[in-house]
């Protein structure tokens, strides 16, 4: 191991100042649900990656795995909000470009069509079988707007390339 | 032990108690009664509903009255619980209190055979039996009583001495404080902050010196050592020496104007080595006493202080001076010594110039330190990048110490907390196994010590190493939460080193018979309940001394140790309970001494081994009876548990099928009332056992043992306490040695040793009780199959 990189690791703490009280007691990793299917998967060595600087913290690849229920931020007995923590994670990641596809795609598709899930031929027939009427078409300029002057497009592309 | 008065005639009551249902729905009390009207020197015999309520007291007074009964047997309880009741009862009558005897049918008879009421009832009738064999050789006793001087002697000027010569003092009692070096203070004073307030260590302990330096009465002896220590509770006799400082304390009043003159230039102790002194020094500014002492070893006596100090203070002449004190109690406030960072070769101490110790840290941090606060390195460059190591010289086999030093952990995030107070830049890393923050606003310094930055590495370090080009050292070590190896390259690294026993500890413990743990420290009469008292009466532990505490829990202890001191000071005298042991048979004493190292309170003494014979020092003895079981030569007895007694116990226990008998010698502390809880909580076991009480496993004898074996007994039983929880230190294990030399003769006289049984037994292990009841019952039934133990021919 490296030495701590104290410029990353300032980096992620301005993100989330609670996490310098984690103690490492694994109470996020016992309560979560993803690593009975995920063996790889344990928010604990996000943690500590992240209190050491380092790249690790963003480069693990199951980071993206979280599935934002909260249950670790619930018992966390220290109060360092794990999974705001997981989020900032991620977010660090995706400006650099490190997020799975996946996740470029379905942002792509709310630019496209300011739905997290495709407009399909069974959505349709599900939703006149529960009388809602047919989606209607939305509006992205706005959306994509946003994305341009946040910086999410420039990300974006970066993730595709 | 002398038998009964042949003068008076034994005339003996004995009261057998229902108690309510809980005898008499099992026992058949009146054939009880009846049963033991047939006993010798029984002249009275009486069923009471209730004995130990107040009517039954009263029967009991009537009848000493009425019938002038010179002895009483009650059978009812178990004596921990109505002893004292029916002492008190006998006293009232104008009886001696130690002329009674209780005989145990309720917890060890009618609650653990309650499906058994005929062998029940005839199992009472032998405890009644034993009762009365004991009653008839009973003595009165006195209890003893000894004045305590309201004097008290404090060995140890650190913050726990100090404070517990203070509280004394404010108490009104006289104080002699003896320390060792020129100055009290202690380490306390060397540091520069304390957790987890981050008070100025000299600013909060420097008032207290000087009081203890004005307080009118307190007799502060610097520079000095103990010599010897005579006598018990109440009157310790104690020899103090002083050493010359060279300096008259009467005039020096310390100017410094000798330190400017003098040509001698050593390194500072109380600086760690780290800044220079004068072969004429004063400690430190805040020193108490304020004056002067001469390192007379460097001196080269040029006689320049004499000329320079106006007031002719100096004498190099000085001899050592012997002071005699007479004090009641003794506090042990001697504290610990810093580990030797040296021994632990892998961290480069004494080798690697940028490997310190956290108390040389505290020297270099302090604003009068060495460097003037300033973290430097020996080469003058700001140590930056700082590397604390947890646990050196603590919870370290290697090192011989295996506790926890229990201070170092929040005093290293202290000592980071101070490095970011003057540099918020600094990269600090804490290389920790566990961090123990246990204490008041210990856990919220270490969260504020996160807050800060510091970075912990969960990891004990294997090594450290140098980087020759910059000397920086190198922490080699596995972040065991990461699974990573790392080498940490960091300006200065700092050992948190432990606390360990002081060198002359052990002197201080034979000098005062107190006893000394694994561990090297003073171990107190009771980890819970008496955590500051020794097993010697009279002479308390406080601060280090016991163990490796902080400044809060070695205050704390100061100021309990005075407490309790102050308890046989206050009262003036001290009492103990008249069953001590008595050398009855001096002219069979040959002064072997075996005796002196049973006891473990320096109670039983031989002046000049082979010549002079033991003397009991009743007042500290505690009547465990140990080294009266292991006088090679019959010389000694115990008084109320006299070899004669037990005898009579054991005979009586056994008259009638013996074979059939298991006799269990039981402690009052642990087996005795293990055997109650059981009855207590009525665990059902077999009738065949007969309990003798002793205070101590160790009061029992091989003789008492081979005795049960003579008179067919078909197995014996020693219950001692567990290994470390002996009410007398280490009776059962001298209990158990002795057993385990008995079981190497006992073939030889013809008796199988698995008939000879030694077990552990709790005061909370009733079910234990049972278990080995019954598993022993059933192994003496397989043995007489057998033919091991030998069942006679009735009528043969």
């Amino acid at each position: 191991m490296e030495d701590i990189d104290f410029e990353n690791r300032h980096k992620i703490i301005n993100k989330n100042k609670k996490v310098v009280m984690c103690l490492q007691c694994g109470t996020c990793t016992s309560s979560c649900l993803i690593p009975r299917y995920l063996k790889d998967y344990n928010p604990r060595m996000s943690f500590i990656h992240a209190l050491y600087g380092s790249r690790k913290a963003i480069e693990n690849p199951t980071l993206w795995a979280c599935s934002v229920c909260h249950t670790c931020q619930d018992r966390c007995p220290e109060g360092v909000n794990p999974t705001e923590l997981l989020i900032s994670l991620k977010e660090l990641a995706f400006a650099e470009g490190l997020a799975p596809k996946t996740v470029a795609q379905g942002t792509e598709l709310v630019l496209s069509t300011g739905r997290a899930y495709p407009a399909s031929a069974i959505v349709d027939s599900a939703r006149e079988r529960l009388n809602l009427g047919k989606l209607r078409d939305v509006d992205v300029k706005d959306l994509n707007k946003i994305a341009e002057k946040t910086g999410l497009r420039e990300k974006l592309n970066k993730l595709k390339g | 032990m002398t038998g009964p008065d042949q003068q008076e005639k034994l005339r003996i009551g004995v009261f057998i108690c229902h108690c309510g249902k809980n005898i008499g729905a099992v026992v058949d009390p009146a054939a009880v009664a009846e049963y033991a009207k047939t006993l010798p020197d029984v002249v009275f015999v009486i069923e009471n509903l209730y004995t130990c309520a107040e009517p039954g007291q009263e029967e009991i007074r009537k009848a000493i009255k009425e019938h002038n009964l010179n002895r009483v047997v009650v059978a009812s309880c178990s004596p921990k619980l109505h002893e004292p009741t029916f002492r008190r009862t006998l006293t009232e009558a104008g009886l001696n209190k130690y002329l009674f005897e209780m005989v145990n049918i309720r917890e060890h008879c009618s609650w653990v055979h309650m499906r058994e009421k005929e062998k029940a009832t005839k199992k009472a009738m032998d405890l009644v039996r034993m009762g009365v064999a004991k009653a008839r050789l009973l003595q009165p006793l006195e209890d003893i009583t000894v004045p305590v001087k309201k004097e008290a002697l404090v060995l140890g000027g650190g913050v726990a001495g100090c404070q517990a010569a203070l509280d004394l003092a404010d108490l009104g009692f006289k104080v002699n404080l003896v320390e060792k070096d020129p100055s009290i203070g202690g380490i306390m004073a060397q540091l520069d902050k304390t957790l987890p307030t981050m008070d100025c260590s000299i600013c909060i302990l420097g008032p207290k010196l000087v009081d203890v330096g004005k307080h009118e009465n307190i007799n502060l002896i610097t520079n000095a050592e103990l010599k010897s220590v005579d006598g018990f509770i109440g009157n310790f006799k104690v020899k103090v020496e002083v050493k010359p400082r060279y300096v008259d304390m009467t005039k020096c009043n310390g100017c410094g104007e000798c330190v400017d003159v003098c040509p001698v230039i050593l390194p500072n102790q109380y600086d760690m080595q780290l800044k220079p002194r004068k072969a004429i020094y004063c400690s430190f500014a805040q020193a108490v006493p304020l004056v002067y002492a001469i390192d007379k070893d460097k001196c080269i006596e040029c006689g320049m202080c004499m000329d320079a100090c106006d007031l002719n203070a100096i004498n190099l002449d000085q001899e050592p001076q012997e002071i005699n004190l007479e004090v009641g109690t003794v506090i042990v406030a001697t504290g610990a010594e810093p580990f030797d960072a040296t021994r632990k070769e892998e961290y480069g101490y004494g080798k690697l110039e940028n490997v310190i110790t956290s108390l040389e840290f505290e020297r270099i941090i302090c604003a009068s330190g060495p460097t003037g606060g300033d973290l430097l390195r020996r080469d003058g460059g700001h140590a930056k990048k700082v590397g604390f190591v947890q646990c050196v010289g603590s919870r370290d086999e290697k090192c011989g110490n295996k506790y926890c030093s229990s201070y170092c952990c929040l005093a290293t995030i202290k000592q980071a907390m101070l490095i970011k107070e003057h540099d918020p830049e600094a990269e600090i890393y804490i290389f920790y196994t566990d961090i123990r923050a246990f204490g008041k606003g210990y856990e919220d310094l270490y969260a504020r010590g996160r807050e800060e930055g510091l970075i912990f590495i969960r990891g004990r370090p294997s090594s450290i190493k140098e980087n020759p080009k910059n000397k920086n050292p190198i922490i080699v070590v596995e972040n065991t939460l990461t699974n990573e190896l790392m080498e940490v390259e960091v300006d200065l690294a700092v050992l948190a080193i432990g606390l360990q026993p002081t060198e002359g500890a052990r002197n201080v413990a034979q000098m005062l018979h107190i006893p000394i743990g694994a561990d090297g420290f003073f171990i107190e009469s009771h980890p819970k309940l008496k955590p500051v008292d020794t097993p010697v009466d009279g002479i308390y532990i406080c601060g280090t001394s016991a163990q490796p505490r902080d400044i809060k829990d070695s205050v704390t202890t100061g100021s309990a140790a005075a407490a309790r001191a102050s308890i046989p000071m206050g009262a003036g005298k001290f009492s103990v309970e008249g069953i001590t042991s008595v050398l009855v048979h001096p002219e069979k004493c040959t002064a072997c001494a075996i005796c002196t190292t049973k006891c473990p309170y320096g109670a039983i003494q031989v002046k000049e081994k082979g010549k002079t014979p033991a003397i009991i020092i009743e007042a500290s003895c505690k009547g465990c009876g140990t080294c009266v079981a292991d006088c090679p030569f019959k010389a000694l007895d115990q008084r109320h548990f006299a070899d004669e007694q037990i005898f009579a116990q054991i005979d009586a226990a056994l008259e009638e099928d013996p074979e059939d008998k298991i006799i269990s010698f039981n402690c009052n502390w642990c087996s005795y009332a293990g055997a109650d809880l059981a009855g207590v909580s009525r665990f059902q076991y077999p009738t065949n056992v007969r309990i003798i009480r002793v205070m101590c496993s160790g009061r029992v004898s091989k003789e008492m043992i081979m005795r049960a074996f003579e008179k067919g007994a078909g197995m014996v039983l020693v219950a001692p306490c567990h290994p470390s929880d002996c009410h007398y230190i280490s009776g059962n294990l001298h209990a158990k040695n002795r057993i385990d030399q008995l079981y190497k003769v006992l073939p030889s006289k013809g008796i199988d040793p698995r008939r000879l049984r030694l077990e552990y037994v709790s005061a909370a292990e009733g079910l234990v009780y049972q278990r080995l009841i019954k598993e022993m019952t059933e192994q003496l039934e397989e043995f007489k199959k057998q033919g091991i133990v030998k069942t006679p021919v009735k009528g043969g």
